[in-house]
This record gives C-alpha cells, structure tokens and sequence, in this order.
C-alpha cells in the first residue's frame, strides 16, 4: 500500500516468544500520518505483539526476540532510550487503568511526574484542562479533579487514560482494544474521540470488532498466524479485499 | 451453516424463483409477437399474474436484503453479492413492467398484419433479448463473468436491430402511403414494442453490470 507522510515505519519486523517461533513474522508497513490505522485478525495471530513492539514493551521480558526496524519520523526507536520511545508512543490498554493511587488530576500529568519532569502550577493546570477538554471528559470531572480517578465510571476511565497518553504530546497512539470493556455507549463516545483525536494524532488500534474497524479506521491490516497478509483502505478491503484469507475472515469464515 | 449464510442462501433461492418467472415473461413475449394463433387472451393473463408475483417478490427480497445488512453485516464478496442482488431485482422488475407494456401495445394493434409484416425481425430482436436476459441472470447465479461480458457486447446489436425496425416502420408507411388513422396506430404500437424491447435488452445489459460489480468488485456502469 502505498503511504505518502508515514508518520510510523516498520520494516521487516520480527518478534519470536522462543527459539525459532515467530509470533509475527516479516512485517513491513507504513502507517500514514494523522490516520486511524486498525490491526485486526484472529485471536493469537500477532496483533497486540505488533503493536507492543512499537512501543517496545517487549524489552521488559529478555526471552522475547525482536529483529527488524521501527522508526517514528525516521528515528529508529530501537536505538534511542525506551523511556523516550514510549513519549513518542503512547498506550492505552484494553482494561482502563488509571493509577488507581492517583487523583484525576495527577493521573493526567502522571507522565509528566514519573518522567521527573517539572512543570509550574500553570503548566499543570493548563495541561489538565486541556487534555481533558481534548477527551471530553472537562466538563464532567472539572469540580473533582482531586477525587482518584478509579470513582468513575468504565467509559470515563479509559477517555482519562487516553488523556493521560496524550498528556506527553506523542507522535502516534497505540490502543489494544480501548473498547472492548465497555458498554456499547460507552464505546460509541471513545469511537468520536478517536475521530477528533486523528486530527492531532496518528492512532494504531488492535481491534476484534469488525464493525469498529470499519466505522472509526481509514486503514486496516489483517494478520493471519503472525503474517500481515493485507493492509489497505479499509473501505477497500471491506469491499473488496484482495487475499482469500481476508474475505474468508471478513465473512466469518474463521477467526 | 450460520443465520447469516441461511439469510443469503434464502435471498438467493427467491431471486431464482423471480429471475425464472421474469425470462417466462420475455419468452411468452415471442409468441405473442410471432404466432397469429396464439390464445392471446391465456398468455395476457398469465403475464398479469407472473408480474404481480415479481412486484410482491421485488418487495420482499428487497426487505430481506435489508434486514440481512442490518442483522449480519456482511462484508466484502457477501456484501457485494447482496447489494448486486438489490439491483437486479429492480431491473428484472423493470423488464416484466416492459413485457405487460409491450401487450399492451399488442392489444392496441387493429391491423395485425403490420405486426406479422415486421415478425422477422421482432422474433430476431426478441431471441437475442431472451438470450441476454437469460445469460445476465446466469452470470449472477452462477458466478460466470464471461456471460456477464457476452451479454454487454450484444447490447449494441439489438439498439441497431431496433433502429433498423423504425426504419423500416417508416419506410413502410411512406411507401404503402398508409394515411388512416388505424393504420398509423397500428405502426407506432409496432415502433412502440420494439423500443421496450430495446429497453428490456438494456436491463438485462444493467443485471450483467451488476454482475460483474459483484464478482470484481468493480462498478462498470457508463463506462
């Protein structure tokens, strides 16, 4: 597929849980800048190890292998520190978890905190504000801002958690299936969040849920056994793939 | 088999029930226009009630289509199956509403001579017709693009076969110097007739074009 403006480049990526055991194998794509990107495929055939290997969260398990490449506007994030990799690559996890510690507020700057980093009152204050107006969730929590974060409701959580990952400004989002703990209205409001966030953001979403791809993404992938066997336009794909394997998936012929 | 695939297998045993009644339709047409013997008034009736079980048969898979989108989300191959289907139902409805037009215009003719006159031509225009129809329709049951594709390049023969027959309507009248009024309403019925065959060979061209739409995936109307 051809990409102008990749924001995100991998380029023969492969992740092995053991010796000679791919769980994604030779993967090669662009992601396109300002888009929402949806990684879709059977349970077990490599999506989330994908996405976690862009942030690199395989570095905390040594038996996990990794060759290849993935660069963020030409910086290969396999060289440069993974704390500085995971500022230009925020993840928001199936399970809402902010910090369950913390209060809205801290949960919001908690990059900023745990990253030693220190802003001024004002700084905070605005940050807050602002990624929170970014999520929608300003004028529901504004008067609690001190209350711990796990008081909300599941829908809340994860718009929180999506504002605490936006905090830090990232280049791309990485999201593993943000709504499939949800109810459905809940799902429907992080979906048009999704859809505003695209303006600012480059969104990579894990998702099972056909429906959602189709709806929020404008390109997909699909995986098969560790393969990236099709990425394309969505509408395209949905319409009119071009492998077998993907209309036998989108057909509900497996997976 | 799941709820989805029996909803489409149900789609699909429907529209073969429909697409039979609709080439019973174009094929009694030919005995109409050919044989002077032909119990008529038998062969009116029939069509009437062949093209009230189209009309109730358009409504229902239409409604059937629609709610299989609703309930199942097909995508990909099934998704262009069932919107092609969709549109081939509108057009087989289209080519019966052409056949009951085109008694109609029989049942207007006082001076069937006219009509037996220009019988070669017609039974050639109506065999062609009958022939797309047939193979558009195949093309979508049976998967087969190269019918969809025979069934577009004869298009053109059939538009010339009918300009042909207006022609020599014309000619006709020109050279028979038919004046009475009968007699020219006999003419323009026949001229009549062989435009709406004309137009159910055009429908079957469509039903070919939304064929190939469902099988590649690529719309090739106006091109």
């Amino acid at each position: 597929m051809n990409i102008e403006n990749p924001v995100l480049e991998i380029k023969d990526l492969c992740v092995s849980y053991s010796e000679g055991k791919y769980a994604v194998k030779n993967v090669n794509a662009k992601v396109e800048k300002n888009s929402i990107t949806a990684i879709m495929g059977p349970s077990g055939c490599g999506k989330s190890t994908l996405l976690r290997a862009i942030n690199r969260m395989h570095d905390l398990y040594p038996e996990i292998k990794i060759e290849g490449r993935v660069t963020i506007n030409d910086k290969n994030l396999y060289q440069i520190n993974p704390m500085r990799v995971r500022k230009m690559a925020g993840m928001v996890f199936q399970r809402p978890n902010p910090f369950p510690s913390m209060s809205i507020y801290d949960n919001v700057i908690a990059g900023y905190i745990l990253n030693g980093i220190k802003l001024k009152k004002k700084e905070k204050d605005e940050i807050v504000e602002r990624c929170l107006k970014n999520v929608s969730l300003w004028d529901e929590v504004k008067d609690s801002l001190h209350k711990k974060g796990i008081f909300l409701s599941g829908g809340q959580q994860q718009r929180l958690c999506i504002a605490r990952s936006i905090a830090l400004e990232p280049e791309i989002l990485l999201m593993d299936e943000p709504t499939s703990a949800l109810d459905p209205i809940a799902t429907g409001k992080i979906e048009d969040l999704l859809l505003e966030l695209k303006k600012k953001f480059t969104i990579v979403i894990v998702t099972h849920n056909m429906s959602q791809a189709a709806r929020i993404s404008d390109n997909s992938m699909f995986m098969y056994l560790g393969d990236l066997v099709e990425y394309d336009n969505t509408k395209k794909m949905f319409t009119n793939p071009s492998d077998k394997r993907t209309e036998q998936y989108l057909t509900g012929q497996f997976g | 088999m799941n709820a989805k695939h029996t909803a489409i297998n149900n789609i699909i045993n429907d529209f073969e029930q429909v697409s039979q009644l609709c080439l019973n339709q174009v094929s009694q047409l030919n005995t109409l226009v050919t044989d002077a013997n032909a119990d008529k008034e038998s062969i009116y009736a029939k069509m009437r009630d062949n093209e009230n079980i189209i009309d109730h048969f358009e409504i229902n898979i239409s409604e059937e289509i629609i709610n299989t989108i609703v309930l199942y989300q097909p995508l990909a191959g099934e998704l262009r199956k069932l919107i092609s289907c969709m549109r081939i139902i509108g057009f087989i409805e289209r080519i019966s509403d052409l056949s009951i037009n085109i008694i109609e215009f029989i049942n207007r003719i006082d001076h069937l001579e006219h009509l037996l006159f220009f019988a070669g031509p017609m039974e050639e225009m109506l065999n062609m017709t009958y022939s797309m129809t047939q193979g558009a329709i195949s093309s979508f049951a049976c998967e087969n693009e190269e019918s969809a594709r025979l069934t577009i390049e004869r298009d053109d023969e059939v538009d010339d076969l009918q300009r042909m027959i207006s022609a020599q309507i014309l000619e006709k009248k020109i050279i028979d110097n038919i004046s009475s009024n009968s007699q020219i309403n006999s003419l323009i019925c026949i001229n009549n007739i062989s435009s709406n065959i004309e137009r159910i060979a055009d429908n079957a061209t469509n039903i070919a074009e939304a064929s190939i739409y469902m099988l590649k995936g690529k719309d090739i109307r106006h091109s």
